[in-house]
């Protein structure tokens, strides 16, 4: 009989038949790899803003609570973000025909919100409530990073169920007393460890992690 | 996608092009479809987010504000509050505070929050084929009374609805002033003013009877359904459970009726009786007792004679008019709004001899209550004689519900001039100047309860659409300008209010009730000479030979105002467990008669007029008779086929309120109807478990058998934290369905539609199934509301692949949405079937104003998803939040789920075990209770306690 195929083919078959699906599945991973980075996901880039709000100014340099805008931290399930008229409770007398506020004025005065990007995305099933975490002594930065040193907001933590869980674990190294939540540069004095355990035992710091707590 | 089809493969190549696509071209395709699944791996674009400009007084986004304003249902006022979630209304409750409500909301109150989103509601005023804006709307409106002023209202016909509003009623006084020649008429299509006829003649008054049933040791219903209807239907269901649980002041309901009702279904002892038969029984009570009674009693009812009746319920008669008289006192007899004339004399009669202070008598609150059926004739012939050349209606549309041969619509349409004030788009097509009705939600107004206490309704949020209230509509005519409808209520209060009338008017409106409004009993002198004229002369007369026929309102949809709505179409009836249909009700013996079966279409003949409605069987339904039920036959949206049969068509238009004689005939075609529930009989299994309270007094252990402890397989869960459980007591639970589409509302519970319903994909969280028990020894017919009872060792969760059902640290069966992968193993190894797959994307099907009626705090689920009762856990999560806030434990009676709220009988109580003294824990305890299945070892955290009668011995 007549050979159709060089010798040279069955060792390339044969690398095939056992090297394609190693392949493939090393390709797989990769791919499910990447699209779970920071890098692909674009969540860790500052996000754009219809007005350029530099939180550097407003809380390093003037020293605003994170609560004058964000009102309702402390007890509702959503921090809030500020309405017009806080805005314009200083920029009706500061800087109040600048061009770069333009967008606020025109806001204010239409009754049209300003149209802010969010930042912090979770999915629509899961159901985060901040007074919970600010009232047990969890502070902004653990969650939202240096947000005093951020010229555009972006999100420095993954925010994946696995990150939440990671704190839900083991809270004891992420409290601090209340009067500090908003502090971004506060850091322990003394030691820590046994301040952890009085803060949790204080603020009865009883983390839960059943599936209903977040998903409902 | 390119077809599957096969060729036949024979030695011939097979062709290079299968239909329109070549294989070159559908491999092409596969690949690009593959990557066309990339952009899902892409992390969408931020969200914008819109803050306010101005952020609202005592609002924070995200927590609802609760608002209390009250309903009206053609002449029944509920006072609620009312949820709103960031501005809008998502969820409606009873007022604790209000008479008739008393924090209870039926399926009516749960079901109106759709009614304000109906994407079915007219938008937009038309004047002809056109548009109208609001202001042209007042214009033509004022130019037509500037006309009328000069004729001082010849030919102006105003047709009201039922009304409690004082308000309306100064308004309407205002009108005849201005117009004097004017004729105001007042229409409903189903009439409610037969007991104040018979209060005319037996007390010289028109007079309503109000029953305290926390007072009656014995309640006799005469072809009254007063759990389901009525304006007091919450109350007396309240005050009847009241004593239904403690053996030793039990009372005892007797019910006479024709349908099988609710109070039929949860009385001791029931009678079936066709109307003829029943009103023969009734005045037979009445003889009875009088006799019975002697000396004490009344003389000139003493020679009534009893009419001659069936053995069986000549029995009945006379073991209850025994009883009757034995708790001379202590006796509450309630007949139907919509019984003939002889059984509500009876009842006046009867309440007359024997109630004492269980039953009052009031004054009506309804500004026109025996408008019926039958005011809509003068009305009609005005307008053929060319009498009328403005008409304003703010009725529920009459040519919907007038018997064929008054040609309803024909008539109206003649009239030059005809506004109507229309919630449907496609209702009022007479009409040339349609204005939208404002929703109550959305209306400043006032309403009265039953017993006079008046309620101001406040407006959720602004009209949706451009639509007026009646209020606002008439004052465009009669005030110059017209005036806004808040200012109307606020100045109708000031002098009452006076000399505080602002913070009083702020106060009746956060409390939902104006105190001290309520009537006085009336104590009334009874004419006896005449009732009992009356009721020896006032039987209907003698029936043709054939079936009579009720053609009664519905439970769910009453006459027919609420039936455009999904929930109460999709909510089962609670006796045939029918949705989105009605069918031809007939006993088991007269269908047998008649050769028909459930499912088969009969043709219904009442005189010239005919109709073909497919057949229900209804056991316990009386023999010799048939009900139909109105407010069906017309489509949700036109073009559809209509849900259900129109029975309005065979009334007879001499007497509408009255039954006919009917003649069924089988015809050959079938029609398939959607029952919720399939399996009526209970197969004699411990489900709904019932017994007599006597067998309690014997120290009986009834349950003991029913409340085994399995071994287990796995080691015990030690619980150290709230213990969540919920008991159903079935002694007080009457069917009526208000938990099932209160849990609706409350979980964005999806409506399926008919198709799915026979596929048996309803979405009900929680269902109250009725069973026909196979049982001798308890009850006939049972309730049992069942919904996932959570239990300890579920089986659904340890079949789950993907553990998207857990069990939480408190003992709820949690289910996950966003792992369900959709295997449906959970519901499969469910012994109780209580877990609903989300078979299509029903979430996608709502229209964008029934979104905003969804609530916030609970996932709308897609396709593909297990869903299931979570015992409310988003209510449990916002009240532990708030507790640790506070520093608090959350207490007993902190967690209210939404059955438990909308319950009028307080029959679900949910709570955590962990507080020993808790009302859960002690119902837990209770010696009626049991758990459903247990011998499964399911071990559940709903426990049921058994339901107790009071039988008669006599009987």
């Amino acid at each position: 009989m007549h050979v159709h195929f060089p010798r040279w083919s069955t060792a390339l078959a044969r690398s095939a038949v056992y090297g394609g699906p190693v392949v493939l599945a090393a390709c797989l991973a990769a791919l499910m790899v990447y699209v779970r980075t920071p890098d692909f996901e674009e969540s860790q880039d500052p996000v754009i803003q219809p007005v350029q709000f530099d939180h550097r100014h407003h809380v390093a340099d003037d020293h605003i609570d994170c609560r004058f805008c964000h009102q309702t931290v402390d007890r509702a399930a959503s921090a809030g973000y500020p309405a017009t008229e806080v805005c314009m409770g200083c920029h009706s007398q500061v800087w109040n025909g600048a061009p770069i506020l333009a967008q606020v004025r025109e806001s204010y005065f239409t009754d049209k919100s300003v149209p802010w990007k969010r930042v912090h995305r979770l999915p629509q099933f899961v159901y985060f409530n901040h007074a919970i975490h600010v009232n047990k002594g969890v502070g902004c930065v653990e969650c939202h990073g240096r947000v005093d040193r951020m010229p555009l907001v972006e999100q420095v933590a993954p925010l994946t169920m696995s990150w939440c869980l990671g704190c839900h674990r083991h809270p004891l190294g992420h409290l601090r007393p209340k009067a500090e939540v908003t502090d971004m540069a506060w850091r322990p004095k003394g030691d820590a460890a046994a301040e952890q355990k009085a803060l949790a035992a204080r603020y009865q710091v009883h983390t839960r992690v059943d599936c209903t707590t977040c998903h409902r | 996608m390119p077809c599957a089809c096969t060729h036949p493969q024979d030695d011939a190549l097979v062709p290079l092009r299968v239909g329109p696509l070549s294989r070159r071209r559908f491999l092409q395709v596969l690949g690009a479809a593959g990557v066309a699944g990339l952009p899902g791996c892409f992390r969408p674009p931020p969200d914008e987010v819109a803050p306010y400009v101005h952020l609202p007084e005592a609002l924070t986004p995200g927590d609802p504000l609760h608002f209390a304003t009250a309903l009206c249902f053609d002449g029944a006022v509920t006072g609620v509050v009312v949820t709103s979630s960031d501005g809008r209304p998502t969820k409606i409750e009873g007022n604790p505070s209000h008479p008739d409500s008393l924090g209870a909301a039926g399926i009516w109150e749960q079901a109106a929050l759709l009614d304000l989103y109906d994407p079915g509601r007219l938008q937009t005023i038309h004047r002809g084929p056109g548009a109208l804006s609001r202001a042209g709307l007042i214009a033509h409106l004022r130019a037509q009374a500037l006309r009328h002023d000069a004729d001082q209202g010849q030919g102006l016909h105003l047709l009201m609805g039922p009304s409690t509003s004082p308000l309306l009623a100064r308004m309407i006084d205002r009108f005849r002033a201005r117009f004097p020649r004017a004729t105001v008429h007042a229409y409903r299509p189903v009439d409610r003013g037969a007991g104040l006829r018979a209060s005319r003649i037996g007390l010289g008054q028109p007079l309503r009877t109000r029953a305290h049933l926390d007072r009656a040791r014995v309640v006799l219903a005469l072809d009254a359904d007063f759990f389901a209807f009525g304006p007091d239907r919450l109350r007396l269901a309240r005050e009847w459970a009241g004593r239904r649980t403690d053996a030793a002041h039990m009372n005892r309901l007797y019910a006479l009726e024709t349908e099988l009702g609710l109070v039929g279904a949860m009385a001791d002892h029931r009678a079936a009786a066709k109307p003829s038969a029943l009103e023969a029984a009734s005045v037979g009570l009445v003889a009875e007792v009088a006799r019975a009674l002697g000396d004490a009693g009344p003389a000139p009812l003493r020679t009534l004679t009893a009419p001659r009746l069936a053995p069986e319920l000549a029995h009945f008669v006379d073991a209850v008019a025994r009883d009757l008289v034995a708790h001379r006192g202590q006796v509450a007899v309630l007949a139907g709004e919509g019984s003939a004339p002889a059984v509500q004399l009876a009842a006046l009669a009867l309440n007359g001899m024997l109630a004492g202070e269980a039953v009052d008598l009031l004054p009506s609150v309804e500004l026109w209550p025996e408008a019926g059926p039958d005011d809509l004739r003068p009305l009609l012939q005005a307008a053929a004689d060319g009498a009328v050349q403005t008409l304003i209606c703010a009725a529920p549309d009459p040519a919907l519900s007038a018997p064929p041969e008054l040609e309803a619509a024909r008539h109206l349409a003649q009239i030059p001039e005809r506004v109507a004030l229309c919630a449907q788009r496609h209702a009022f097509a007479w009409a040339n100047v349609r204005v939208p009705r404002s929703h109550d939600l959305e209306s400043w107004g006032e309403a009265r309860a039953s017993d006079g206490t008046v309620t101001l309704l406040q407006p959720l949020l602004m009209p949706l659409y451009e639509s007026l209230t009646e209020l606002e509509l008439l004052s465009a005519w009669v005030d110059d300008p017209g005036r806004p409808a808040r200012a109307m209520v606020e100045t109708s209060w000031h002098q009452a209010f006076a000399p505080r009338p602002l913070e009083r008017f702020r106060e009746a409106l956060q409390r939902g009730v104006v105190p001290d409004t309520a009537h006085a009993p009336v104590a009334a002198r009874f004419h006896w000479e005449a009732l009992g004229h009356a009721l020896a002369t006032s039987r209907s007369p003698a029936a043709a030979p054939g079936l009579e026929l009720r053609l009664a309102e519905d439970r769910k949809l009453r006459a027919g105002e609420q039936a455009m709505n999904p929930w109460l179409q999709e909510c089962p009836d609670p006796i045939t467990q029918l949705a989105w249909d009605n069918a031809l009700l007939l006993g088991p013996a007269t269908a047998q008669a008649l050769h028909l079966e459930t499912g088969q279409v009969a043709q219904v003949a009442v005189g010239a007029r005919t109709l073909e409605a497919p057949v229900s069987i209804a056991p316990l339904h009386a023999e010799g008779a048939a009900t139909l039920h109105l407010g069906y036959g017309r489509p949700l949206d036109p073009g559809e086929d209509p849900i259900g049969v129109d029975g309005y068509i065979l009334r007879d238009a001499a007497a509408p309120a009255r039954p006919v004689t009917a003649t069924v005939r089988a015809t050959s075609a079938t029609r398939a109807l959607a029952f919720i529930q399939i399996e009526s009989s209970d197969q004699a299994r411990p489900i709904s478990l019932g017994f007599d309270a006597a067998q309690l007094a014997q120290g009986l252990h009834l349950t003991a058998a029913h409340r085994p402890t399995p071994a287990r397989l796995y080691p015990e869960v030690a619980y150290t934290g709230y213990r969540w459980a919920l008991a159903v007591d079935l002694s007080r639970c009457t069917g009526c369905q208000a938990c099932v589409v209160a849990c609706r509302a409350e979980n964005n519970v999806a409506i399926v539609g008919r198709d799915q319903v026979m596929k048996g994909r309803e979405m009900h969280w929680l269902r109250v199934d009725r069973y026909f028990s196979a049982d001798p020894l308890g009850p006939a017919v049972r309730f049992h509301p069942l919904a996932c009872v959570h239990c300890e060792n579920a089986p659904c969760e340890y079949v789950c692949p993907v553990n998207a059902t857990v069990h939480s640290s408190e003992g709820l069966n949690e289910m996950v949405y966003n792992r369900c992968v959709g295997t449906r193993y959970c519901s499969n190894n469910c012994p109780y079937k209580v877990r609903r797959f989300n078979f299509f994307d029903y979430g996608d099907e709502r229209a964008p104003t029934v979104q905003l009626a969804t609530n916030p705090d609970v996932t709308v689920r897609s396709r593909g998803v297990m869903e299931k009762c979570s015992y409310c856990v988003q209510r449990i999560e916002r009240v532990r939040v708030a507790r640790e806030l506070a520093g608090q434990p959350i207490a007993d009676g902190d967690v209210v789920t939404a059955c438990q709220q909308a319950c009028p009988t307080q029959a679900l109580t949910f709570g955590s075990l962990s507080h020993p003294d808790g009302r859960v824990s002690r119902l837990h305890a209770d010696p009626r209770r049991y758990d459903l299945l247990g011998e499964l070892g399911t071990r559940p955290r709903t426990a049921y306690l058994a339901r107790l009668t009071h039988r008669n011995p006599a009987l």
